[in-house]
């Protein structure tokens, strides 16, 4: 009996199959978990919820940790040889997640602003490649070009990812710049939904460009997208052995995102141990006394989303070139949700828990997606309780914890009324 | 060019105008009923409350129920439809409150006093653990209702009104009649408009915040019963109808000013007409270059036109920082 | 409320396996174990699709271990469905393909729509698994070059222009209005129409599109009143094609509604409602009456689910009976089934005969225009396409 069966088990209940025996099994079980929660929210020591460890931006993380994890990251493909691709399938799915959400944890966690469309900088990156690396172009350009990549016959565009990927980067960045503008007066909910609106727009876009002039095939997508090349080897060539060791298209993927994840922790956490970072912490306490205190919120927030934007395009680009195919339904609403959640699991501000939060919920959204709807079901209620009982994240980061345990303090009179317990 | 003026000139029509203004106010009046349960939500918690529209979309489900429980068809007659509809209003609106006053309960209150992404975030919980449980447990299928009301009102030959639609800004204006009434003359109202206006302040002279806030729930969401009914009297429905329908209302709050019973109202309508219009129109206006699939662009581009030029809302005035 | 797609599908799914490992234990002795790959949508919008090829693909490997399994060169095998859910998102789909690889299996049936297909055809080319999809019907899934990649089905730039024939030369009318979903699918066949109509001498007087998530269709619909069509085509789902059709005739549309495959379905008459007499939808394959061996399919297919055929479980079922044969003189061997398949000679099936061309699409397409009368779709003409 697999998890999944337990699982499954546990939401319909003893009862069988009968709608209403179902329904009145799930009713118990969200009122006793709703009791469990005002129980235990003012019974169990606060010590208990107290983070593993406070870690900073990265930067107190010992770096023999850092060595141990690259050392797994670098090895775990071995394990294709006992699970098959699968394995690596699935964890370059996450390794994409894993770049998107230190992504995003600029411009939510060091920055403060609530962004529900980052989607919209993925796509554009992926759009990018996609276009520029394939024969999309070739029945408006009527051009065959091959650029530093081995040439080969299919018309259109086709230029090197090693070209593409930082202007795939540029691109997206660019794009954040174009959010931020009309959005820099607006904070909070606001922000939220206006980002939100922007990646569906994006996404509509995507869809609808195809006339009247083709640019990205609509909803068919744009097809037959190239491999990475580096010099004469293909990362889409299945047939690369070393030994008994096969590395599959994924796997060389893999690999190339593990190197992209390695700098980007490289660059976001230098930036985030900046100037610019401080600034950043301080637009997110008080916009208002930040600006008064002489920083210029205005361009600092614009750099927030185009570095959160620049990385996203990265991401983007490498998934176009990955999967072969892009089509507009991969840019869902959802997308940007799952990323998001990954962000506040792993825990706001934190590099580290953002890496580890796309981990665990990336695994639970791919692992339970056999699930199908009760997959999302399941990570709903994970999301209430997590973020009930552990509001701060997984690993949050120093500084932000102590804003939540002040925060705390600061409000013992509404607190007392909402809390009997 | 020429061909263009032809394409523009043969689309347009009054009638058609005039029909697409109908069509337009119709669905505005249900995004306003709903816009008013994200209004009143944000006006007392600031708070954008994501799990609504999938609460409207739990009324639009308990309507199919009691309308395939009795057993409802287009040759049913007028004497069952109405009793049976009265008892849908009833169970969408029942069903809905109970819902509403459980989630904030369960998924907001213990979160009133962490970070504002928190509610947020679980808000988003919920919404997933809503159109999940549907999918999994009734049906990820598309439904619709028999033509339980029929009829029309001709306007022009080629222009009517159907009896859906009037009910429909019917049952709008009285709602929002009702509710402007319950905040402007009840207690309960006057505690509401305290809590908005100052939280700490109101808790301090006496207010109860805990039973101000589930009132605002409940009424909100029993508002979502009536629009998930009004709602399936002419339009299809799953489980993600909430999601897409929410949106929109929540556009609509924001652009009649977040907080305002009679901007809800506005922005409904004003938004209903900004897609009937735009999806009618841009074909012909455009020449071609872009065309109606562009609809759900519209709400997105007006809310945020509305946002750069006036972040307070058209009905109300907010200091640009708490927008 | 009665009908719960996903407990359907995993319960059904139990069933197989209990099956299956029913049979695996009895012909233990005897010989070998094949994996016959699935993927499709199993969970997500359209999952009735998905369940419904994988019931079609169960069926044929049932009927083979029934009869004692296959047996090659003094090896008997038994066959064994491996199915895998692609949730029509391409990502998905290529894990999904990636699993079957590793699994092992011998061929692939799937997938059930064309984006994530195309996505997961790179990954069978590269491995050399033959792959045979049900339903995937863009013209771009078979014209990427692939060796390994077959469907059973008409291309929508096939079907499309057989709906355009039957508007403006069968129906005789002259004014067409051409609405779709802005899917990868309701935009292709509305596309082939729009340019064939044309061709057949009729006029395109109005193009409009909506949106997959989309439940009020006034505005077009309205748009579509002012320029008088006689007919109006839909391209996409049934889904929103029946609260289409209900929401046009309550604005007072009176013209004659014509869709695809998508669309012709037990759906499209429940969401219309009253107002679903008189629909026409195109389908491929000819008539299920026409075919012999399509009673006895659907026969055994309500015995084994208790449900009625939903869309594609034929051509399923057809083509991995293509496999089965492929098997039956290939033995297990994965490069010899794809040689075998790729030769595969007028096999007749329950939905049609099969003849591959050079690029793994049908030699002869035949599409089937359907009309909603008292409650139920009924043939009522033939269209026959062929392929070049």
């Amino acid at each position: 009996m697999s998890i999944l069966d337990i699982l499954q088990a546990v939401l319909h209940g003893p009862f069988g199959d009968f709608p209403f025996a179902v329904v009145a099994w799930q009713a118990l079980l969200v009122g006793s978990i709703y009791l469990a929660v005002r129980l235990l929210r003012g019974r169990i020591p606060k010590a208990a919820f107290a983070p593993l460890r406070p870690v900073g931006h990265g930067a107190s993380v010992a770096l023999r940790n850092m060595y141990v994890l690259i050392a797994i990251g670098l090895l775990l493909p071995l394990a294709e040889l006992f699970t098959g691709g699968y394995l690596i399938s699935v964890t370059y799915g996450i390794e994409l997640y894993v770049m998107l959400a230190i992504g995003l944890n600029i411009v939510v966690g060091f920055t403060g602003l609530l962004d529900l469309g980052y989607v919209a900088f993925f796509a554009v990156g992926a759009y990018v490649y996609g276009i520029f690396a394939s024969p999309q172009l070739a029945e408006v350009t009527h051009a065959t070009l091959y650029f530093l990549v081995p040439a080969g016959t299919t018309p259109g565009i086709h230029i090197s990812m090693w070209v593409l990927l930082p202007i795939a980067g540029l691109v997206a960045a660019l794009f954040g710049v174009l959010i931020g503008i009309p959005t820099l007066r607006l904070r909070g909910d606001y922000l939220a939904i206006v980002t939100l609106g922007f990646g569906e727009i994006t996404r509509i876009f995507a869809n609808n460009l195809d006339t009247p002039i083709n640019i990205t095939n609509g909803p068919s997508g744009v097809t037959s997208i190239d491999p990475v090349w580096i010099g004469s080897y293909s990362f889409g060539d299945p047939n690369h052995y070393l030994g008994p060791f096969r590395f599959t298209p994924f796997l060389n993927y893999y690999y190339l995102v593990f190197v992209l994840i390695l700098l980007t922790v490289f660059v976001v956490n230098r930036l985030a141990n900046s100037r610019v970072g401080r600034a950043w912490g301080a637009i997110r306490e008080d916009e208002t006394a930040a600006e008064v205190a002489g920083i210029n919120t205005r361009n600092l927030k614009l750099l927030a989303y185009a570095s959160g934007g620049f990385f996203g395009g990265l991401a983007g680009a490498v998934f176009a070139a990955g999967q072969h195919i892009i089509a507009p339904e991969s840019f869902q609403l959802f997308v940007s949700i799952l990323v998001l959640c990954m962000v506040v699991a792993g825990g706001m501000g934190s590099i580290p828990g953002s890496v580890l939060g796309a981990v665990v919920v990336g695994a639970v959204y791919f692992l339970t997606s056999q699930l199908q709807y009760l997959s999302i079901l399941v990570f709903g209620l994970l999301l209430v309780i997590l973020i009930i009982f552990r509001p701060q994240g997984i690993l949050p980061s120093a500084q932000r914890k102590l804003e939540l345990e002040s925060d705390d303090t600061e409000t013992p009179t509404t607190r007392g009324e909402t809390m009997p317990a | 060019m020429e061909n263009c003026l032809n394409h523009l000139t043969s689309g347009f029509t009054v009638d058609g105008l005039i029909q697409q203004l109908i069509n337009g106010l119709s669905l505005g009046s249900i995004y306003a009923l709903i816009a008013l349960g994200y209004s009143m939500v944000y006006g007392v918690l600031e708070l954008i409350n994501f799990a609504h529209g999938d609460v409207f979309m739990i009324g639009t489900f308990a309507v199919l129920g009691v309308v395939q429980r009795f057993g409802l068809t287009d040759q049913t007659s007028f004497v069952i439809v109405v009793p049976a509809l009265l008892v849908a209003m009833i169970a969408a609106m029942g069903l809905c409150a109970a819902l509403g006053f459980t989630i904030e309960k369960v998924a907001y209150r213990p979160l009133r006093n962490a970070p504002r992404l928190a509610p947020l975030i679980s808000a988003i919980g919920v919404s997933f653990v809503l159109q999940a449980w549907v999918a999994t447990y009734v049906s990820a299928n598309y439904f619709t209702l028999p033509n339980l009301i029929h009829g029309e009102i001709p306007i022009l030959p080629d222009v009517s009104i159907s009896y859906v639609q009037i009910l429909m800004f019917v049952a709008s204006f009285a709602m929002m009649f009702f509710l402007q009434l319950l905040v402007r003359r009840t207690r309960l109202g006057r505690g509401m408009r305290a809590v908005a206006q100052d939280r700490d302040a109101a808790a301090l002279m006496g207010v109860n915040m805990d039973r101000v806030v589930s009132f605002t729930f409940v009424i909100g969401s029993a508002l979502a019963g009536v629009a998930a009914i009004l709602w399936t009297l002419n339009y299809s429905f799953n489980q993600t109808v909430g999601a897409v329908v929410g949106l929109k209302a929540f556009t609509a709050a924001v652009i009649g000013g977040i907080g305002s019973i009679p901007g809800a109202m506005l922005g409904g309508f004003l938004l209903g007409l900004a897609e009937a219009l735009g999806a009618g129109y841009i074909s012909s206006l455009t020449c071609g270059v872009f065309n109606s699939s562009y609809q759900n662009v519209f709400a997105f581009a007006f809310l945020i036109l509305m946002l750069v030029f006036r972040p307070s809302g058209i009905l109300r005035q907010r200091v640009s920082d708490r927008a | 409320m009665s009908y719960v797609p996903s407990t359907t599908a995993s319960t059904a799914a139990l069933t197989y396996a209990a099956a299956s490992n029913a049979l695996q234990t009895a012909h233990q002795g005897a010989g070998t174990v094949l994996k016959i790959g699935f993927i499709g949508i199993l969970s997500g919008q359209y999952t009735s699709y998905g369940v419904d090829e994988q019931r079609g693909a169960q069926l044929a490997l049932d009927a083979v271990n029934a009869a004692g399994g296959i047996t090659v060169g003094g090896t008997t095998y038994t066959l064994q469905l491996d199915s895998q859910d692609d949730a029509a998102d391409p990502t998905k789909g290529a894990q999904g393909a990636t699993k079957l690889v590793d699994d092992k299996v011998v061929a692939v049936i799937g997938g059930t729509f064309s984006g994530a297909t195309i996505a997961e055809s790179k990954i069978f080319s590269d491995n050399g698994i033959t792959q045979i999809s049900p339903s995937a019907t863009n013209p771009k899934y078979t014209s990427q070059g692939f060796k390994t990649a077959f469907r059973v089905v008409g291309r929508d730039d096939q079907q499309g222009p057989a709906d355009a024939d039957f508007i403006v030369k069968t129906l005789g009318c002259l004014n067409v209005g051409v609405m779709d979903d802005k899917s990868q699918y309701g935009q292709g066949l509305a596309d082939a129409v729009n340019t064939q109509v044309p061709v057949d001498k009729g006029t395109v007087v109005d193009r409009e599109h909506v949106d997959t998530n989309q439940t009020d269709f006034s505005a077009q619909l309205t748009t579509m009143k002012g320029k008088n069509p006689d007919v109006i085509f839909y391209g996409g789902y049934s889904a929103q094609f029946g609260p289409i059709v209900q929401q046009a005739r309550r604005l007072g549309i009176k013209a004659t509604f014509v869709s695809g495959d998508g669309s012709q379905d037990a759906d499209a008459i429940k969401l219309a409602g009253s107002d679903a007499e008189g629909l026409f939808a195109s389908n491929a394959g000819p008539a299920p009456s026409l075919q012999p061996g399509y009673a006895a399919f659907a026969a055994a297919y309500k015995a084994k689910y208790n449900a009625d055929i939903f869309q594609y479980a034929p051509q399923a079922f057809d083509a991995t009976n293509i496999v089965i044969n492929a098997i039956k003189t290939a033995g297990g061997d994965k490069a010899a089934i794809l040689a075998a398949v790729t030769a595969t000679n007028n096999y007749q099936g329950v939905a049609q005969g099969y003849t591959f061309t050079s690029t793994g699409d049908v030699k002869v397409s035949i599409f089937t225009i359907y009309k909603v009368e008292s409650g139920a779709w009924k043939a009522v003409r033939a269209v026959n396409l062929n392929v070049s």
